[in-house]
């Protein structure tokens, strides 16, 4: 085995201090006594146990968990719909574009996204509520489901499951139910594991589309940080991060499998 | 004549501007072993998957049992596939995969419980119940889905290269102890392979396909002893393919000259479609050769004997495969011999002069030559 040098060794050091570093002060502060982020005074838990005994805090937890489990749920059933389709069917008019169309959303700057959407809810007198920034979450969080989803389906239409099922009886619906959906679980969930870690974390499209009242948590970090970083803050910022962690390790840990 | 199992009529399908089968019709009765035999890409198992239901056919019908099925999908068919990478269900174990299709129709659990066991007694797997398909060997996978495919009793069975991804001694005693069960049971078979050898092992008949048509029908010993192309001359065993001139024609005999050089007098085959004067393909198997190392009398007993320039002798083992100049043109000619030849060819054997002896009657006229 090669050894690297010693330049590339500090190279590859330095982009990962600047890359999570930040991160890990911000962590390290949200344990810290004093108020302001300059000096360290102790450690405490006592800036998270503020947090949790603020209802407002509670209340943007629960709209963010609320919004991101709707939003997954939907963008996992509607992306193995999609997904049933493009595995299924060799060929149809217009599958490339009905694939690419699908993964746009992905690819195009939020601003715009939220633009666009604000202008739609608008225009079609829509009052902007929770369940517009819930459709407004699908719209980005499909691709992110339908990728996994697809991916998973297409390589059980591989092993000819569900030829093998049709060949032993099974009509197609009973084909979908006893074997590909079975064996296509771990995928979708995982996919929706990824839809909502993304939706989670979202804040440029919901700043635009979020209704009056409707307060998820990184709208209110946001707000709160007018007032100046808050040991407050990073405690919730570190919470954010470890959860949207965890959604990504479970998503990687299940799409794995197999 | 009994209605046929299977009939096919003038099946054609293509994949977008790529015709894959060109008019393929087949019958096959029940309980016949037929081999579907050709390269990869030639649409045996096109053919197949059309017999399944898996593939529309473009133009052309389908009938099981006299019944017409071209437009019913795969499960309304009386037929069952053993797909060549299995497609074994990996969240089921054994016996519930084996029992999938009986769970469909409604079986209750005791009666199919038993059809399973003896499924899988049938391909000796009992006592694998409930293993996990990720726990059996390759060819236990390969056992449980013919057990899967035959438990419920399909009057005919479609096996896509079953036997492809064992190695090869497992193959040659899967090979015989498929043929056994087909016997026991009186199923009909149909089995697509690349394998030449393994097809004229196993069938009953054998349908040689090219380019989407089937090449020649028939039994193996006919296919390999009457080829009627050179493709099937060249893909079913060994053959030395020769161009010959068809220098005078009669009723009973035809009389060709080899390599523009050699004579022989041969029976005119039932079928032939060139005339007199005509440039054919004609084959000649290597183990219908036989190399003297010194002139032969002339024999009265019809034997035609040629010189030639010994190239090469390659030892095989059971056999011994030799290479021969006895044209002018330089073309080669492949023989086999089974008899020791190693003191005959005195260490250095190239350039040596030896004398083929053949038989005009084991020369098998083609096609017309395309040049």
């Amino acid at each position: 085995m090669r050894r690297a040098p010693g330049w590339l060794k500090a190279y590859c050091g330095g982009i990962y201090t600047f890359l999570y570093l930040p991160m890990g002060v911000m962590m390290a502060f949200s344990f810290n006594s004093a108020h302001r982020n300059v000096a360290w005074a102790g450690f405490t838990f006592r800036w998270y146990v503020k947090l949790f005994h603020d209802a407002q805090w509670a209340q943007a937890l629960g709209t963010s968990l609320e919004l991101a489990v709707s939003a997954a749920v939907i963008s996992a059933a509607l992306g193995l719909l999609a997904s049933y389709a493009m595995a299924r069917h060799s060929d149809f008019r217009g599958k490339r574009a009905y694939a690419s169309l699908l993964n746009v959303p992905m690819m195009m700057p939020e601003v715009i996204l939220g633009v666009g959407l604000l202008t739609f809810f608008v225009r079609a007198h829509l009052r902007l509520s929770f369940w517009t920034l819930v459709v407004s979450h699908v719209v980005f969080c499909l691709p992110y489901a339908t990728g996994t989803i697809r991916a998973r389906l297409m390589s059980l239409k591989q092993s000819s499951f569900e030829e093998a099922a049709m060949d032993l009886g099974a009509t197609e619906w009973q084909a979908f139910k006893r074997v590909t959906f079975p064996l296509a679980w771990p995928a979708i969930f995982s996919g929706a594991v990824l839809a909502f870690t993304v939706s989670f974390e979202d804040f440029v499209t919901t700043f635009f589309v979020a209704g009056i009242g409707t307060v998820t948590m990184p709208i209110k970090i946001y707000s709160m940080m007018k007032f100046g970083i808050t040991p407050e803050v990073n405690a919730l910022a570190t919470l954010l991060l470890l959860l949207t962690a965890a959604g990504l390790l479970a998503h990687y840990l299940l799409a794995g499998e197999r | 004549m009994p209605e046929p199992l299977l009939r096919l009529e003038s099946i054609s399908k293509s994949f977008g501007s790529t015709p894959i089968l060109k008019g393929i019709s087949l019958e096959v009765q029940a309980g016949e072993f037929l081999t579907l035999l050709g390269p990869s890409g030639c649409g045996k198992t096109t053919t197949l998957r059309v017999i399944g239901g898996f593939e529309h056919p473009d133009d052309g019908r389908v009938f099981l049992a006299g019944a017409e099925v071209t437009d019913l999908p795969p499960y309304r068919r009386d037929v069952h596939t053993v797909f060549q990478n299995y497609a074994l269900f990996p969240h089921l174990n054994v016996a519930e995969n084996v029992a999938f299709g009986l769970v469909l129709r409604g079986m209750p659990k005791g009666a199919a419980d038993v059809r399973v066991r003896e499924a899988l007694a049938l391909v000796k797997l009992s006592g694998f119940e409930s293993r996990r398909i990720s726990q059996i060997s390759g060819g236990q996978q390969q056992r449980v889905a013919l057990a899967r495919a035959l438990v419920g009793r399909p009057s005919l069975l479609l096996l896509d290269e079953p036997l492809g991804a064992l190695d090869l001694k497992l193959r040659k005693a899967m090979q015989l102890e498929l043929k056994a069960i087909q016997r026991k049971l009186g199923l009909a078979f149909i089995y697509v392979t690349h394998d030449q050898e393994e097809a004229l092992t196993m069938s009953d008949r054998i349908a040689v396909f090219n380019h989407g048509v089937i090449e020649q029908l028939g039994a193996p010993k006919d296919i390999y002893e009457h080829p009627r192309s050179s493709f099937v001359a060249d893909f079913i065993g060994a053959a030395n393919i020769l161009d010959a001139k068809l220098t005078r024609l009669t009723d009973t005999e035809a009389v060709l000259l080899l390599e523009n050089e050699v004579e022989l007098r041969v029976p005119r085959p039932k079928t032939l479609d060139a005339a007199e004067g005509e440039t054919v393909r004609v084959a000649l198997r290597p183990e219908r050769i036989e190399v003297l190392f010194s002139q032969a009398s002339a024999s009265a007993s019809g034997l035609t004997h040629l010189p030639a320039l010994l190239r090469e002798a390659v030892y095989l083992g059971s056999a011994t495969q030799i290479f021969l100049e006895p044209f002018k043109t330089g073309k080669t000619l492949v023989a086999t011999t089974m008899d020791p030849v190693e003191k005959q060819l005195n260490g250095n054997a190239s350039g040596q002069r030896v004398w083929l002896e053949i038989r005009p009657s084991d020369i098998r006229i083609l096609e017309r030559s395309a040049a």
